[in-house]
């Protein structure tokens, strides 16, 4: 090849290598219309059986599937296809009222019969079902439904508000959830559903009022950079958690609405503490905690879009987190670090720049993913700030589907994800989840070998009361045992958003991720 | 064989070689050939390219494996020699290529061409090199400051010195030269053949002389073997020369085909008219038949066999008696 | 080497490109000398500052400076490079060699291989390769490696096929040469000069390739400055923060060109069509 023409090819190679940052879509179709809805997305789900995975979450949030019950701003449940319910004086059996208006995309009616055999078949495909509640026995009359415990389940309610709830018409059998989705109650049916793109049609027969859109596609943007730059550019109407260093681009309020909330999400690193790991220490978890400069990767690196981390549970709720912050001795103090680990034995002895103990340096595994933005960011911040106390951490960047298996097996040091942390409109299945001690597989999701019997006491008692004083104390003391024992790495918690063009109207992100496209988003007039 | 004859020191029996050609053809290229050399005299084979004579000897050396036949020499069969032992075998038998441009690694001086059988074999220490190349550059005439020259830096003579040094290196019995004049001038000509008929009667070396000319095969060599299309069509020695005694056609035509110092004016020069027909497909009778004026219809259906017509002198051809 | 010196002497465009060619080494190996900070210190107050006077090249997501980190990735990613083509050489000129001298079975099966590996579009095969194997720049180069073997081994065995028939290869073989001399002293030496120019004209399309594998996520990882790897972490603010694309693109860029340009003149300096 003569110069001339190696070069043009390698300024060409710089051109298309700008051209494919840019995220040339191809679709460039014009925005919203009466008749149809462009909303960018990420997901996780293969399929939309909702009972499978997390998978339950996608169903409810692309306006297929629906719940007895749903959480208003404040996360306090309230009626959805229920429209009231009550608990009998034995607190054992609850009694659910089905509205008499509710119907299946296909016309068929929502009776308590058919509420029973859904919930049923939750139990019998969702083992994560079984460990929120034990159903005793559930009965049908009309349209009531009647479910008993085995032990009184406080936040039940709540719990049904639960994706893996979502009510399915169980009478249809030829459907393949997979592709298909199941006959749920929603706004909108699936016409056709992959991973990548799913699209959608107005359900006929919604029960519920009018379905603004005729239809809605929904694609899969993963990568965060790129569903911003597909919103900026009219690919698409709206979009969900944009990046921190994207959100200056939608500034302009004529022509975008912006709507950010405080969520109900922790980003955090869970910590292997069983014996023989490093971690097993509480003054290295301490001093690890001590060198990483949590304010400034929230205020700086992620633009002020993140509250810096602390106590267990966000400050977007009512449990203690000012109390509990007071008591954190772990904020950032470099010193503070390197005390710990000469305290712990542990002394840069060959010079590398890393302390070592008995010839071996001290060197964490950092999983993480890529799928939410701040993730490697955190997680590359960490390696930054923790060599500067001499400890090594090595980066391991996995594929979100096999996160949970490496969580339970226990295969980390540390184990980074973006947890919701009121799942059930209640902290008390987030904060069992992965410090409640596991016996003979009691609790799968606790694979750090954390174990603190006080802790347990306090679960317990907990899991049987109803009085929500008395429960919020027993959830701040908790937090407090947690603290104190450095059993959590808390990076912060995110800021949520979801931006819409000017033609959208009501896109407005609730503090539960349940609830993208609800029957609300509409057409701006 | 007359009482004072050479003992024969390498004995070619029954060699054939073909080759598999793309379309399930077979070239003949050498078919049933049978010859002797003798220890300290020269062997001419003698014919026109594509007559089978290169591969002929490249069959002898190994070169190319054959497809029957034996050659015997020092009292075995060496085409069945393998590996170590075939190696082995090479020292006693070398060869002098035809076109001292190419028969040289470009990027090797000198010294190192001549004295690499030597050092192959283990005969001699690398710190011997220079001291052995000096000698072998001086039994062929160099100068020997052309040690450290590279071949390309010498003229078309010299490279075929050059050539010769190395095959006698070995102090091999048989050399073959493989059309080792062909690419030279005349004048390069004489003194060459002039090298080699002194190292011979130095050295008793037994050559295999390949060549087209057949005016200089007559004058080298003391027996000559005429070939055509793989076979040997006439083969002369025990002191008669080719070209007074040459008898088979096609020998005649080449005599005449050459230009002589004493031409006669009004003589002509016969040239052959037709082409050599392809050995792939090689006729049913005599392979001269479709060039021969005097074929007549035996000589088309069967294939004459070489014939004693006088002693030493052997003709394959059904009009000679 | 004589006719690389005389080249140097003879050969204007030569001379030059292998002055740049030295002076990109030069800077390699000098980074640490040059580069005003650590390329790993992560000063995260300091995150996204545009190029000013304490970073010319302004810094990155952790605050990180990216002039030095420019600079540093010259070493990382030029020592990448150069160990990949080596490899690459090594392996697939001595299968080709191997193919082209012995024939038979082993060439069949040698070639045949190479066959299938030409019909698999090059950078797919790498990328699944890499990701099989896991994101590490060994792994990429290894992915490479596998990839891009065939195009030297077939080279070098038709070169071979080409030289052993020349009379001196036949000479070699009648004086009594082993099969290792020959192919070490006739062969070799015959077909390197080619050999050689193409691995040198490879090293600007290999740099590509390492970094676009490291773009994709698949070679270096964090917080390894390797340029690759920096436009994939660039490209995350290519609106907000475009020097962290630009500076280490156009080291990219330079850097191929160099190269590109120096095989080329090699090729003029050592054509194998000598005066013979």
């Amino acid at each position: 090849m003569n110069k001339a023409a190696k070069l043009t090819a390698a300024l060409a190679m710089m051109g298309f290598l700008a051209f494919a940052a840019a995220g040339c879509g191809d679709d460039k179709s014009a925005a919203a219309t009466g008749d149809t809805l462009k909303f960018g997305v990420t997901n996780f789900a293969d399929s939309l059986e909702p009972t499978d995975n997390y998978f339950g979450w996608v169903v409810m949030r692309y306006g297929l599937g629906e719940c007895l019950v749903k959480f208003d701003e404040k996360m306090n449940a309230v009626p959805w296809l229920a429209e009231s319910w009550s608990v009998s004086d034995d607190k054992l059996t609850w009694t659910f009222k089905i509205n008499d208006k509710a119907v299946f995309s296909n016309g068929n009616k929502v009776t308590g019969e058919a509420v029973k055999k859904s919930i049923e078949r939750t139990f019998e495909k969702a083992a994560r079902a079984h460990a929120m509640f034990e159903p005793a026995s559930i009965t049908a009359d009309g349209q009531n439904v009647m479910i008993k415990t085995q032990t009184p389940v406080a936040t039940l309610p709540g719990m049904l508000g639960d994706p893996l709830f979502i009510i399915v018409d169980t009478s249809v059998t030829d459907r393949d959830y997979a592709s298909q989705g199941p006959i749920c109650t929603g706004p909108y049916v699936v016409k056709e559903y992959s991973k990548a793109k799913a699209v959608m049609d107005a359900n006929p027969n919604y029960w519920d009022g009018e379905v603004p859109y005729k239809h809605v596609e929904i694609p899969t943007i993963d990568d965060p950079n790129t569903r911003a730059m597909a919103l900026q550019s009219g690919e698409i109407d709206m979009a969900v958690n944009i990046a921190p260093g994207d959100l200056q681009l939608f500034e302009d309020k004529d022509k975008f609405n912006v709507s950010t909330i405080a969520s109900l999400r922790d980003v955090l690193a869970r910590i292997n503490v069983a014996d023989g790991k490093p971690m097993a220490d509480k003054r290295l978890r301490e001093a690890l905690l001590s060198s990483l400069d949590r304010e400034t990767y929230c205020k700086v690196l992620l633009k002020d879009t993140f509250v810096p981390g602390g106590p267990y549970l966000p400050p977007s709720v009512d449990y203690g987190f000012d109390e509990i912050k007071a008591l954190d001795k772990n904020q950032y103090n470099v010193e503070r670090a390197k005390e710990l680990l000469a305290e712990a034995g542990w002394k840069d002895t060959n010079n590398d720049g890393y302390v070592d103990k008995d010839g071996k340096n001290l060197e964490l595994d950092f999983i993480f993913y890529s799928g939410r933005a701040e993730l490697p960011l955190f997680a590359e911040a960490t390696q930054a700030d923790a060599k500067k106390a001499g400890i090594k951490i090595n980066l391991k960047n996995v594929d979100y589907n096999v996160l949970d298996g490496i969580g339970t097996r226990g295969e980390y040091d540390l184990l980074i994800s973006n947890i919701l942390t009121l799942a059930a409109g209640d902290p008390e299945v987030f904060i069992n989840q992965y410090l409640k001690t596991n016996v003979n597989g009691s609790n799968p999701q606790n694979g750090s070998g954390y174990s603190n019997p006080a802790f347990d006491a306090l679960s317990d008692r907990l899991a049987m009361e109803f009085d929500p004083a008395k429960r919020r104390a027993l959830i701040i003391d908790m937090q407090k045992i947690i603290m104190e024992d450095a059993a959590s790495l808390v990076f912060g918690y995110p800021e949520t958003n979801m931006i819409s063009s000017k033609a959208v109207a009501n896109a407005k992100i609730m503090p539960c991720d349940y609830y993208w496209l609800t029957k609300d988003v509409k057409p701006a007039k | 064989m007359t009482a004072n004859q050479p003992p024969v020191v390498l004995e070619i029996k029954n060699l054939t070689k073909k080759f598999a050609v793309d379309g399930g053809r077979v070239l003949t290229a050498c078919d049933n050939i049978s010859l002797k050399a003798y220890a300290g005299q020269t062997l001419g084979i003698i014919g026109e390219s594509g007559c089978g004579k290169s591969t002929l000897v490249r069959t002898v050396l190994q070169i190319h494996p054959a497809t029957s036949g034996e050659v015997i020499f020092e009292g075995q069969d060496i085409l069945k020699l393998r590996g170590e032992a075939a190696r082995q075998n090479r020292r006693k038998i070398q060869m002098v290529f035809q076109d001292p441009a190419a028969a040289f690694n470009p990027k090797m001086k000198v010294k190192e061409i001549v004295t690499e059988p030597l050092l192959n074999f283990g005969l001699i220490k690398k710190s011997e090199v220079d001291a052995r190349a000096a000698e072998l550059l001086q039994m062929v005439e160099l100068p020997v400051e052309f040690m450290d020259r590279y071949p390309h830096n010498m003229s078309g003579g010299q490279r075929q010195r050059l050539g010769i040094a190395r095959a006698l290196s070995l102090e091999p019995k048989i050399v073959v030269c493989d059309e080792a004049t062909s690419a030279l001038d005349v004048s390069v000509q004489e003194k060459i053949c002039e090298l080699l008929v002194r190292l011979q009667k130095e050295k008793g070396i037994t050559y295999l002389f390949i060549c087209h000319d057949i005016g200089l095969v007559d004058l080298m060599c003391h027996q000559v073997a005429v070939m055509y299309l793989g076979n040997v069509v006439e083969y002369i020695g025990g002191g008669r020369r080719i070209s007074t005694e040459g008898m088979h056609p096609y020998t005649k035509v080449l005599l005449k085909a050459v230009f002589k110092v004493d031409f006669k004016p009004g003589e002509r020069i016969e040239p052959l008219e037709s082409e050599v027909p392809s050995p792939l497909d090689l006729p049913q009778g005599c392979p001269f038949a479709s060039r021969c004026e005097f074929c007549t219809d035996i000589c088309r259906q069967q294939k004459p066999q070489l014939k004693e017509v006088a002693h030493g002198h052997l003709v394959a051809c059904h009009l000679v008696k | 080497m004589q006719t690389l010196i005389n080249g140097l002497k003879t050969n204007r465009a030569f001379a030059v490109t292998s002055f740049f060619v030295l002076l990109l080494i030069a800077v390699a190996l000098a980074a640490p000398l040059i580069a005003p900070y650590d390329p790993l210190e992560a000063t995260m107050q300091n995150a996204y500052l545009a190029p000013n006077a304490d970073h010319w090249f302004g810094t990155d997501k952790l605050g990180r400076d990216n002039f030095s980190r420019v600079l540093y990735g010259a070493a990382y990613s030029l020592s990448s490079v150069l160990l990949l083509v080596t490899v690459i050489f090594v392996i697939g000129t001595t299968l080709g060699v191997v193919a082209g001298y012995f024939g038979g079975k082993v060439d069949v099966v040698i070639m045949r291989v190479a066959d299938m590996m030409i019909s698999f579009p090059g950078m797919i095969l790498a990328i699944a390769i890499a990701g099989i194997l896991g994101g590490s720049l060994i792994n990429a180069i290894i992915a490479l490696t596998v990839v891009t073997w065939t195009k030297y081994a077939r080279l070098a065995r038709s070169m071979v096929l080409k030289v052993k028939k020349r009379d001196f290869v036949e000479a070699a073989i009648v004086n009594g040469g082993t099969s290792t001399h020959i192919l070490w002293k006739h062969i070799l030496p015959n077909i390197l000069p080619l050999m050689v120019i193409t691995a040198a004209s490879d090293i600007g399309a290999m740099m590509m390739e390492l970094a676009g594998l490291s773009f994709l996520g698949f070679g270096s990882q964090p917080p390894a400055p390797e340029w690759g790897l920096m436009l994939n972490e660039g490209r995350q603010q290519l609106q907000t923060a475009p020097w962290l694309m630009i500076f280490p693109g156009l080291a990219i860029f330079i850097t191929v060109v160099i190269f590109n340009l120096w095989g080329d003149a090699l090729r003029d300096v050592l054509d194998p069509r000598q005066e013979e």
